[in-house]
C-alpha cells in the first residue's frame, strides 16, 4: 500500500518520557525509536513500566516530562482520538469491544470519518474484505458476545487495519491464547509488518519477544536497560537484562528441582466424587470428575484453554453448583453448601481474574485484605493496616499506601496482592487458577516455590490449574489432565513424560 | 430495519482534575444560567429579579433548615443503600410508614395513655418509642423488597415504587377510617397528637427541634461509622462494587442485601416519625398529594448527587433544599408572566431539573464516552 513507508524509515520517536503515579516512578526518561516494517518488542517484568509506555504512546496517559515525535514532528497526544488521527492504535489485553453490538457496529464505532449517524451498510463490504485479507473470516453480523477471545482480537486488528494504522500497539494480547492460536496471531502481526506498518509488542514473556520481534527493548523499573538487535537475542542474556544481574537461569532450575515428596497413605483433604456441573447455557462442562488431594500435596491440573478449568475452580470454591456427585473438604460434605461453608472449611482461592473473583477494585488494599477475614462489629483498622503494609513489603507490591484503591494498581500488582492475601489466609486448601496470565517469569517462579514451601511446611493442599505445562511440571506432586470437561489421566510427577501430557491435552 | 444504539464506554483513565464538590458547584452555576435562559424565553423575566430571588433564598437560611434536616436524614438512608447497590427509591413509603408508627404509638396504642399521663415525666420514653416504632415500620417496608431481591432476584425499584403508593393508601385508609379525628372542622384528618408528645422547639429557632437535630447528628455519624468502620459496612461496599468477590470471600450475599435494606428503611422511617412528632402533629387525608413534601423522592436526588460519599450528603441536601425553596419562591415572581395554561409550579421545577441534568451530563462524560451508532 502506498500510504506506508518503505522499510527502515523512522516513524515514531519517544524522547525522555517520565511518568509518575502516586508513590511510583513508572517511567524514568525513556527513549525509543520505531521504524516502519518492524516488530519491536517491549519486554519487562510486572511493574517495569511497559504498559505505561504503551498507554502514553496511545494517548491514554499524558507524560510528566518528555515528548513524542511522529515523522520528525513533535506531537501532543492528549487522548486516544489524537493518537488514532496520527495512525497509532492500541489493542489492550482485554479487547475493547461492545459485547452486545455486532462486529460491523464495533468497527464502525471507531470510524470517526463516517460521522455521528454513520450506517453499518456503508462499511460492511470493507470489513468482510479485510477479514478475508487477514485470513480469518468472522461473520460481520455476529454479536461480539458470541465470538471467541481470538476472534475478538482479530476484530481489533481489522479495526486497526481499516483505520490505516501506522503503529499498532499490542499489549499482552497473546497472554490468554493457547499456543497454536498464538502462532496464528503472530502471523497476523507479521502480515501487518509486511505491509509496512510498525508493531509494538508489549510482553513479559521472554520467549515471545525473542521469537517474534525484530528488535527488543528491555525495560526495568521504568528505565530502558537496552535495545537489542536480532543478532543479540539470547534468552539467558535477555532474562538477565530483564531481572537484573542477580538472576540467572540456574535459579529457575533450582526451583523446578526443589524436593518433591509424595505424601502417601494419608486421608484426602479434597475429594471430588463423580462431579458434574453445567455451563451458563445448561450444557455439561465438567463430566464425571474424580479428584483427591492429600495434605501437603500439590495437584496440578493442566489442559488447553476452555477445557473446563474455570468451572472446576468455581466448583471447588463453591461459586458454581454441582449438578450431580459429591464434594468433600476434610471429610465434610460441602456439596452445594456455598462459599460460606467451603471458605470456612479453609479453602483459599487465587484466580486468573482477581478483580472479578477476589477483590473489589473500588476499595482500598486494607479493605480488601479485611475481606479475607471474618469479624464482629468494628474493623480492627490499625491491625489490618499494619498487616497490609507487611504484605506490600513482603511481596514487593508497588502501591502508594495501604489506603490506595486496588483499581489504580497495575495488573501485575493486583495479582501479587491477591496472591499475598490468599497465601497468608488459606488454611487447608488453596485453589489456584491460571495465575501466570498477568505475572512475569520471576514472580511466577517465586510464587511456585512459595507454594511448594507452604505445601510442605503447613501441610497445605494445593490444586494448581494452569494452561502452562512448564508451570504445572514445576510445581506439582501429581498431575491430572483435563480435556473437554473430563479428567483424562492422572499421574505422579516422576511417572510421566511431557509428551504424554501434551498429547492428552489436545485429545 | 434501522437500529440505533447509544454506545457508552467507560473511559480508560478517570479524570482526576475534577473533584465531586467542583462538579457540584459547576452544575449549580450552569443550572441557574440555563434555567434563567429557559424562563426568560417564555416570560422575559428580568435577570435582576431572578437572581435577587435566588440570593434571598440563600439569605433566608432559616427557611432552608427544615428541608435540609429531613433531606439529610432521608439522603443518608438512601446513600447507605446505594453503597450496597440497593436502589432505595421507596424512602417515600418508608417515611410515611414512620409517620404511621409514631402517631399510632402516641395516640392509639395502649402505651400512649400509660406514658403520656398527666405528669408528663414519661413523655420522653413515649417519644423515643414512637420514633423507634416508626423506624421499625420503615425498616419492615424496605425489608420486603430487600428479601424479594435477595431470594427471588426481583428488582427492588418497581416493587418499591408500588409500595410507596400502598403506603399512601394505608395512611389514607387509617386517616379516613379508624383514626379519623373528632375536632377537625370538617377536614378528613386525625386529631393533633398530645401536646406532651410533640418534639421540643429550640428557643430562638422556631423551625428547629432538639430531637431532630440530635437525630441528624446521630444518624449521620452512625452511618459513617457503619460504612467506614464496621465489618457489615465493608460487606455492604463489596456487595455494591463486586458481589462475586463478596460471595467468594465466604459471605452471604443475600443476608447483606436484606440487612442493608432494613438499615436504610429504618433511617427513612425514623425521619417520618420525627416529621410527625415535630412538625405535622397529625395525618391528613390524601397524603400522596404533596403532604409529605415528597421528601422521600427528593432525597433520591441528594443521594445521587453525593453518590457513595457520605461526606457529601449534607452539602447535597443543602443544594437540593435551596433549589426547591428557590423554585417555590419563583412561583410568586412568575405569576402573570406565564402564557395561559402553563403552571407556575411546572416552572419552579426547572432549576432542579436543569441543575441535575447538567450534573448528570458532567458526571457521565467524566467517566464514560458516549457515541451513537446507527445500523441498517
Amino acid at each position: 500500500m502506498s500510504m506506508f513507508f518503505p522499510p527502515g524509515r523512522l516513524i515514531l520517536r519517544v524522547v525522555g518520557l517520565t511518568k509518575r503515579f502516586p508513590g511510583v516512578l513508572a517511567l524514568d526518561r525513556v527513549s525509543l525509536e520505531l521504524y516502519s516494517s518492524e516488530i519491536h518488542s517491549i519486554l519487562g517484568e510486572n511493574g517495569s513500566g511497559k504498559s505505561t509506555l504503551a498507554k502514553i504512546i496511545a494517548g491514554i496517559y499524558t507524560p510528566d516530562e518528555g515528548y513524542i515525535e511522529i515523522l520528525g514532528k513533535s506531537v501532543k497526544l492528549l487522548n486516544p482520538i489524537d493518537a488514532v488521527s496520527y495512525g497509532i492504535y492500541y489493542i489492550p489485553q482485554t479487547p475493547n469491544l461492545i459485547e452486545r453490538l455486532t462486529v460491523v457496529e464495533n468497527v464502525l464505532m471507531v470510524m470517526r470519518s463516517y460521522g455521528v449517524f454513520a450506517r453499518t451498510s456503508s462499511i460492511r463490504d470493507l470489513v468482510v474484505e479485510e477479514f478475508r485479507r487477514i485470513g480469518s473470516p468472522v461473520d460481520p453480523e455476529a454479536r461480539v458476545s458470541e465470538l471467541s477471545y481470538t476472534q475478538r482480537q482479530v476484530v481489533e486488528l481489522v479495526r486497526a487495519s481499516l483505520l490505516r494504522v501506522r503503529v499498532l500497539l499490542v499489549d499482552e494480547v497473546t497472554t490468554y491464547l493457547p499456543t497454536s492460536i498464538r502462532e496464528r496471531f503472530y502471523g497476523y502481526l507479521r502480515k501487518m509488518k509486511s505491509e509496512g506498518r510498525t508493531v509494538l509488542l508489549i510482553t513479559h514473556k521472554v520467549s515471545e519477544a525473542v521469537d517474534v520481534a525484530d528488535r527488543v527493548t528491555v525495560l526495568r523499573s521504568g528505565r530502558v536497560v537496552r535495545t537489542l538487535e536480532r543478532a543479540e537475542f539470547d534468552v539467558d542474556y535477555v532474562r538477565r537484562l530483564m531481572f537484573g544481574e542477580d538472576y540467572s537461569a540456574s535459579e529457575l532450575l533450582k526451583n523446578a528441582l526443589s524436593s518433591i515428596s509424595i505424601t502417601e497413605n494419608r486421608r484426602a483433604v479434597v475429594k471430588l466424587d463423580r462431579v458434574w456441573t453445567a455451563s451458563e447455557n445448561g450444557g455439561p462442562v465438567l463430566k464425571d470428575v474424580e479428584l483427591s488431594v492429600k495434605p501437603g500435596e500439590v495437584l496440578g491440573i493442566v489442559g488447553i484453554s476452555g477445557s473446563g478449568q474455570r468451572e472446576l475452580a468455581e466448583v471447588l470454591v463453591g461459586l458454581r453448583p454441582v449438578k450431580s456427585g459429591r464434594y468433600y473438604v476434610d471429610g465434610l460434605d460441602v456439596t452445594n453448601r456455598g462459599p460460606e461453608v467451603i471458605r470456612a472449611a479453609g479453602v483459599g482461592f487465587i484466580s486468573e481474574a482477581p478483580l472479578y473473583y477476589n477483590l473489589s477494585g473500588d476499595l482500598s488494599l486494607v479493605e480488601n485484605l479485611a475481606l479475607a477475614i471474618r469479624g464482629r462489629l468494628f474493623l480492627p483498622l490499625k491491625l489490618l493496616t499494619s498487616k497490609t503494609r507487611e504484605l506490600i513489603e513482603k511481596y514487593g507490591i508497588a502501591a502508594a499506601s495501604p489506603k490506595t484503591p486496588v483499581k489504580v494498581l497495575s495488573g501485575g500488582n493486583v495479582m501479587r496482592f491477591a496472591i499475598a492475601r490468599e497465601l497468608e489466609f488459606a488454611k487447608k486448601v488453596l485453589v489456584v487458577l491460571n495465575p501466570s496470565r498477568s505475572l512475569d517469569e520471576r514472580f511466577v517462579s517465586s510464587f511456585t516455590s512459595a507454594i511448594r514451601k507452604l505445601s510442605q511446611s503447613s501441610n497445605l493442599s494445593v490444586i494448581y490449574i494452569s494452561e502452562s505445562l512448564d508451570e504445572v511440571l514445576r510445581v506439582s506432586d501429581s498431575i491430572a489432565v483435563i480435556s473437554g470437561g473430563r479428567i483424562v489421566g492422572t499421574f505422579t510427577r516422576e511417572s510421566v513424560e511431557r509428551e504424554v501430557l501434551e498429547k492428552l491435552m489436545v485429545m | 430495519m434501522v437500529k440505533i444504539s447509544l454506545v457508552v464506554t467507560k473511559r480508560y483513565k478517570k479524570s482526576v482534575s475534577t473533584s465531586t464538590p467542583a462538579i457540584l458547584s459547576l452544575s449549580l452555576l450552569l443550572g441557574l444560567v440555563i434555567s434563567y435562559v429557559l424562563i426568560w424565553f417564555f416570560t422575559k423575566l428580568d435577570p435582576a429579579s431572578f437572581f435577587s430571588t435566588f440570593y434571598s433564598t440563600l439569605a433566608s437560611y432559616a427557611g432552608l433548615l427544615e428541608p435540609l434536616l429531613f433531606l439529610s436524614l432521608l439522603g443518608t438512608a438512601i446513600s447507605v443503600a446505594f453503597y450496597g447497590s440497593f436502589w432505595n427509591v421507596g424512602a417515600e413509603g418508608q417515611y410515611v410508614l414512620g409517620m404511621l408508627g409514631a402517631i399510632y404509638l402516641v395516640m392509639f396504642s395502649p402505651a400512649s395513655s400509660m406514658l403520656l399521663g398527666s405528669d408528663g415525666t414519661t413523655a420522653g420514653v413515649a417519644k423515643l418509642l414512637a420514633v423507634a416504632l416508626g423506624g421499625f415500620l420503615g425498616s419492615l417496608w424496605s425489608l420486603l423488597p430487600g428479601v424479594l431481591k435477595a431470594y427471588t432476584k426481583i428488582g427492588e425499584v418497581p416493587v418499591m415504587l408500588l409500595m410507596n403508593y400502598i403506603a399512601y393508601s394505608i395512611s389514607d385508609y387509617l386517616t379516613a377510617g379508624p383514626w379519623k379525628g373528632r375536632y377537625t372542622y370538617g377536614y378528613i384528618r386525625t386529631d393533633l397528637i398530645p401536646e406532651s408528645s410533640k418534639l421540643t422547639v429550640i428557643p430562638g429557632f422556631e423551625i428547629l427541634r432538639y430531637e431532630v437535630v440530635a437525630a441528624v447528628a446521630i444518624v449521620f455519624i452512625g452511618a459513617y461509622l457503619l460504612i467506614e468502620r464496621t465489618w457489615l459496612g465493608l460487606e455492604i461496599k463489596v456487595l455494591g462494587s463486586n458481589p462475586v468477590a463478596l460471595r467468594s470471600s465466604g459471605r452471604d450475599e443475600k443476608k447483606t442485601i436484606v440487612l442493608v435494606s432494613a438499615i436504610s428503611g429504618f433511617i427513612a422511617g425514623l425521619a417520618g416519625a420525627l416529621r410527625l412528632l415535630g412538625y405535622d402533629y397529625r395525618l391528613a387525608y390524601n397524603i400522596g398529594d404533596g403532604k409529605t413534601g415528597f421528601y422521600g423522592y427528593t432525597a433520591i436526588l441528594v443521594a445521587w448527587l453525593s453518590f457513595r460519599d457520605l461526606k457529601l450528603v449534607l452539602p447535597s441536601a443543602l443544594i437540593v433544599s435551596a433549589l426547591s425553596s428557590f423554585g417555590y419562591r419563583m412561583q410568586m415572581s412568575l405569576k402573570g408572566l406565564l402564557p395561559p395554561g402553563v403552571s407556575a409550579f411546572a416552572f419552579s421545577q426547572i432549576f432542579i431539573g436543569v441543575t441535575l441534568a447538567v450534573y448528570t451530563v458532567i458526571r457521565i462524560t467524566k467517566e464514560y464516552s458516549v457515541k451513537l451508532v446507527v445500523a441498517r
